[in-house]
């Protein structure tokens, strides 16, 4: 059997700057530090959510990343409203080679594990591809364009929500 | 390290001294049994009633120097062997001074009162194997033989003896003793082997079988018995490859190539990747010359051993025909870079240094092609590395602006990969841009923290950009720093070579450019001294400026000259280490790794690191010496002084921020603990009245193990100089004459400096400065000696006249000396020189050398 050449593997505190890297170079957006510092939560004032993240890897290169957040509901209810997925990259050269899918189907199996069926995510208006790639896995968009959402981008600063249901 | 000692009482008691001789003996015992401090409560007892009792003095300072206060125990050595005449005192007396020196390191004296112990008729025969590890420590073997020797006739029973023995007497060129004494113990134990010796038995016996192929030299016979040997031995040996090995060369030089072509096969065999053993393969079967036959071969065997590397590339080395070598090195190259083999250039740089007309320029070829024929998407990791594999390609033929794009393509394509950045930040350097090298680097390292390899490297980067604090601070990060701020004292203790000395080279940097700043801060105070314009704010500024550059100068220079000097430390405790070998070699029966170990040994101060410690400590050591001839009134630091004087209150002010910055800084420098060394900063080093003399004590190491050939003759040449030794610096012209010839640049350089020396006064002796005259026509004739007081001879013109194909190293060489000469001319020569060299170059020597 030939081995695998798409891998999952953690984000640990020593390859973080790696997930900054990804996200840097394929995003219009970028991030600051402390977003993906938050993943690793120092001291009383770190950050108490639950995060999701892995990195994909093609042939053991680091091509892809993604990085969700249990979203719990504010106002004292008990059950949490659902996952969202704050970042997903992959180089443009390794598109379609399923790394996508893979990190996805991580995020699914980590809604089930929580007990969540609702999965979104903003996407930028000008995001084609994005947008067809999201339709594609299942996602509907929801609700109308939110204006000026993006404020540090060179693209679009409007954005849909997607949703997926599982 | 065995201290038993044996002859307890056997010593002479001293007339009149029978009570304290008997508590002596107590403290001896409880020495042994390491409680030194009530040893030492006994001892004193005794020294109360008789002071003179040196017994007592020499255990108290065993018993102090164990107990780590070494440098109270000197005095009571100093004080027991000032009461002794020569060494006649009693053995045991002589035993304690014995392990005393040996404790404290001083081999050579340790032998002495070792020897001494024995010869004034102490008969504890243990000591003759002490005696024996230092003479070998200390390089006596001949005094080894006789102790070895001893111990073996007291103590016959054991293995280690019986291998001891042998081992000092094939030192000593005694070979066929050795084989006999090796012969004897192999009937003595014939059949009576348990398992646990096998092994040793297995490496006497392929130590016999080595000693006895020395010695039968290029004899036929002899060589046939060897042979015998090796086969009747071989069911026993473990260590077949050696076996091998000595059997194929024995069939070379017996002329019988066609057994030996069989036993290379073998090898081959078991292991394919060995390269040594495919030429000797052909050196056996005589076709080295034959690149047909060659060529068949290596087909052969590739299909014998398709896994393997050397039938695949051995060919490339040697196929003449242009279209053959291109598809062969097309089979050979591009499925590395299908694979995303990262170290496919690797794999050819030898091609490409050996064969440069031709090689290059068929890869590059190659290599273009297969990458515009792949896709970046389909295949995106043979894409990288084919962009990485080029971007090596035109760095190694220096096209920098080639070699950047494509490893900006190839980052472009795949940011994630930590290589890119280390190779990116390769071409930056040899562009000369090392701040933005490091840079590359340095977002390369945040890619992944853990990856030890980037981080090391980015500090060496840092370094070499001189950002000596970021440098240190990543390199903490792999260090243990229990109690320090950072890992400078953890890297001095792991001995990590690599980091003293490029941040002792990186300082050196430092204290150039701050010597220079201070040089013109000067200047400039002094002239507004001049037009008393100093009494405002800009006087005040310039003040603070030349306080805090005169620091920034003397805390560099000295730390540099602080790391240049541990590395030589770092090298004399290796050489230390080698200690307990002596004795542990024979105990665990591995004669063959022991030789390889003294080998080794006698190259250590030789080694590229210690070298590259001397030239750096030499440049300091020399710079000191010069300031040391310069008069009173030109020193920089009366200079300063003057400055100061109207500035009084100003400068005092300064002085004392600066202090405070010292102390607190001081935990950022520190490479020891305080207790071993409180000269954080290298400034007593600095303030040694005899530079020179220094420099002395660690050059003399190297001069003695060093090679003719591989002497440092330019070196040599600036350290007698710097004596004033002009009949010596002649004799290190002669001797790389010898090796390099009359014709290169070098010697022409340094017969130039030297014949124009001989017409200065101080600090050259007469005789000196004639028998210099005198030799230099000797060893480069044609050199125009006659011209040496024409003020108006253009010397530099005749040097550029006479080594056309001039190299840089000589006109540094001569700039080193520029005050002989017309310095702008020079200047002017090495400036055009330098503009055919890489920016990297450049860049050094224009900063820092002109």
């Amino acid at each position: 059997m030939p081995r695998d050449l798409t891998t999952l593997d953690n984000v640990y505190e020593n390859n973080l700057g790696t997930l900054m890297k990804l996200s840097n170079s394929v995003l219009p957006v970028q991030y600051p530090e402390s977003f993906f510092q938050e993943l690793f939560p120092k001291g009383k004032n770190g950050s108490k959510d639950t995060f999701f993240a892995q990195l994909g890897y093609y042939s053991e290169v680091a091509v892809g990343g993604i990085k969700a957040k249990l979203l719990t509901n504010k106002k004292g209810e008990v059950l949490p409203q659902g996952v969202y997925i704050e970042l997903l990259v992959v180089l443009e050269h390794y598109r379609n080679k399923g790394i996508g899918t893979k990190l996805l189907n991580y995020v699914e199996s980590e809604c089930k594990r929580h007990f969540q069926h609702d999965i979104f995510v903003h996407v930028a208006c000008d995001n084609e591809s994005a947008i067809e790639w999201y339709t594609k896995h299942g996602f509907v968009r929801e609700g109308d364009v939110l204006k000026n959402y993006y404020k540090n981008t060179a693209g679009s600063p409007d954005c849909f929500i997607l949703k997926k249901h599982i | 390290m065995s201290k038993k000692k044996g002859s307890k009482g056997k010593g002479q008691p001293v007339l009149g001294r029978a009570k304290e001789h008997t508590q002596f003996l107590e403290a001896l015992k409880l020495y042994e049994s390491k409680s030194y401090k009530k040893s030492i409560k006994i001892l004193d007892g005794i020294l109360k009633k008789d002071s003179e009792y040196v017994d007592a003095l020499a255990l108290k300072a065993l018993d102090l120097v164990s107990l780590g206060e070494k440098s109270e125990a000197q005095g009571y050595c100093k004080n027991a062997l000032s009461k002794i005449d020569g060494t006649t005192a009693s053995p045991i007396c002589c035993h304690v001074l014995g392990i005393y020196m040996r404790t404290i390191k001083e081999y050579a004296e340790s032998v002495k009162w070792f020897q001494a112990s024995l010869n004034n008729g102490s008969t504890n025969q243990q000591i003759y194997r002490d005696l024996a590890t230092l003479q070998s420590q200390i390089d006596d073997f001949k005094g080894a033989l006789v102790s070895r020797k001893k111990y073996w006739e007291a103590y016959l029973g054991y293995r280690a003896n019986w291998t001891a023995l042998a081992i000092a007497q094939d030192i000593n060129g005694e070979h066929q003793q050795a084989v006999n004494t090796l012969s004897q113990f192999e009937k003595l134990v014939e059949g009576k082997l348990g398992k646990a010796e096998l092994y040793e038995h297995n490496e006497c016996l392929m130590y016999k079988s080595d000693i006895m192929y020395r010695i039968a030299g290029n004899n036929k016979e002899k060589l046939q018995n060897v042979l015998r040997y090796l086969n009747e031995i071989d069911p026993n040996v473990y260590d077949k490859c050696s076996l091998l090995e000595e059997q194929a060369s024995i069939y070379m030089k017996m002329g019988e190539l066609k057994e030996a072509s069989k036993v290379y096969r073998t090898l081959i065999k078991r292991n394919p990747d060995d390269f040594r053993y495919y030429k000797l393969l052909e050196v056996s079967l005589g076709i080295q010359g034959n690149n047909t036959l060659r060529k068949a071969l290596y087909e052969k065997l590739e299909k014998f051993y398709p896994r393997s590397e050397p039938p695949k590339f051995i060919p490339l080395t040697f196929i003449e025909d242009e279209n053959l070598l291109s598809t062969k090195l097309k089979e050979y190259v591009l499925p590395q870079l299908k694979r995303g083999v990262p170290a496919a250039f690797c794999n050819v740089k030898l091609l490409y240094r050996g064969r440069l007309s031709i090689v290059p320029a068929l890869l590059e070829k190659i290599v273009s092609d297969y990458l515009v024929s792949i896709d970046a998407t389909t295949e995106p990791i043979p894409y990288i590395w084919t962009c990485y594999y080029l971007a090596q390609h035109f760095l190694f033929l220096k096209q920098f602006q080639k070699s950047q794009e494509f490893i900006d393509k190839a980052i472009q394509h795949t940011p994630t990969l930590v290589e890119l950045y280390l190779f990116k930040g390769r071409v930056l350097k040899h562009l000369g841009l090392l701040e933005e090298a490091a840079e590359v680097l340095e977002e390369g390292r945040r890619l992944d923290l853990q990856d030890r390899f980037i981080n090391t490297k980015t500090v060496k980067y840092f370094l070499r950009a001189n950002n000596i604090e970021k440098a240190t601070e990543i390199a903490s990060l792999f260090t243990k720093n229990d109690d320090a701020i950072n890992g400078i004292k953890d890297l001095h203790l792991v001995e990590a070579s690599w980091f003293v000395i490029e941040q002792a080279e990186a300082h050196y940097r430092l204290y150039l450019l701050a010597l220079r700043k201070l040089h013109n801060l000067i200047s400039e105070a002094e002239k507004a001294e001049n037009t008393e314009q100093t009494n405002n704010e800009h006087g005040d500024n310039l003040i603070h400026n030349i306080k805090v550059t005169e620091w920034e100068v003397q805390k560099n220079q000295g730390l540099a000259l602080k790391r240049f000097l541990a590395i030589t430390k770092f090298y004399n405790q290796f050489q230390d280490d080698q200690l307990d070998f002596h004795s542990y070699c024979m105990r665990k029966g591995t004669p063959r790794a022991y030789l390889d170990m003294i080998k080794w040994g006698k190259t250590i101060y030789t080694k590229p690191m210690y070298v590259r410690a001397l030239q750096g400590s030499f440049k300091l050591y020399s710079s000191l010496y010069d300031q040391s001839l310069l008069e009173q009134d030109d020193t920089i630091q009366t200079r300063i002084k003057n400055i100061m004087k109207n500035h009084a209150k100003k400068a005092k002010k300064e002085t004392s921020a600066i202090n405070k910055r010292k102390e607190e800084d001081k935990k950022h420098f520190a490479a020891y603990t305080e207790a071993e060394d409180n000269d954080v900063y290298g400034i007593e080093l600095l303030n040694k009245k005899m530079p020179l003399e220094e420099f002395q004590i660690i050059y003399k190491n190297y001069c003695q193990k060093v090679s003719e050939i591989d002497k440092n003759y330019t070196l040599e040449f600036e350290y007698q100089y710097r004596k004033g030794k002009l009949a010596l610096c002649l004799g290190a012209l002669s001797k790389y004459t010898k090796i390099h010839g009359t014709k290169s640049g070098l010697a022409g350089a340094m017969a130039i400096v030297l014949l124009l020396s001989t017409k200065e006064d101080a600090p050259f002796d007469v005789i000196g400065k004639k028998v210099a005259y005198k030799g230099c026509e000797d060893i480069c004739p044609g050199l125009p000696v006659a011209e040496r007081d024409n003020e108006h001879f253009d010397w530099i013109e005749y040097y550029n006249q006479t080594f056309p194909n001039h190299d840089l190293e000589p006109l540094r060489f001569l700039n080193s000396h520029k005050r002989l000469f017309d310095a702008a001319k020079l200047k002017e020569m090495i400036l055009q020189e330098l503009s055919n060299r890489e920016p990297l170059l450049q860049n050094y020597v224009l900063q820092y050398e002109l």
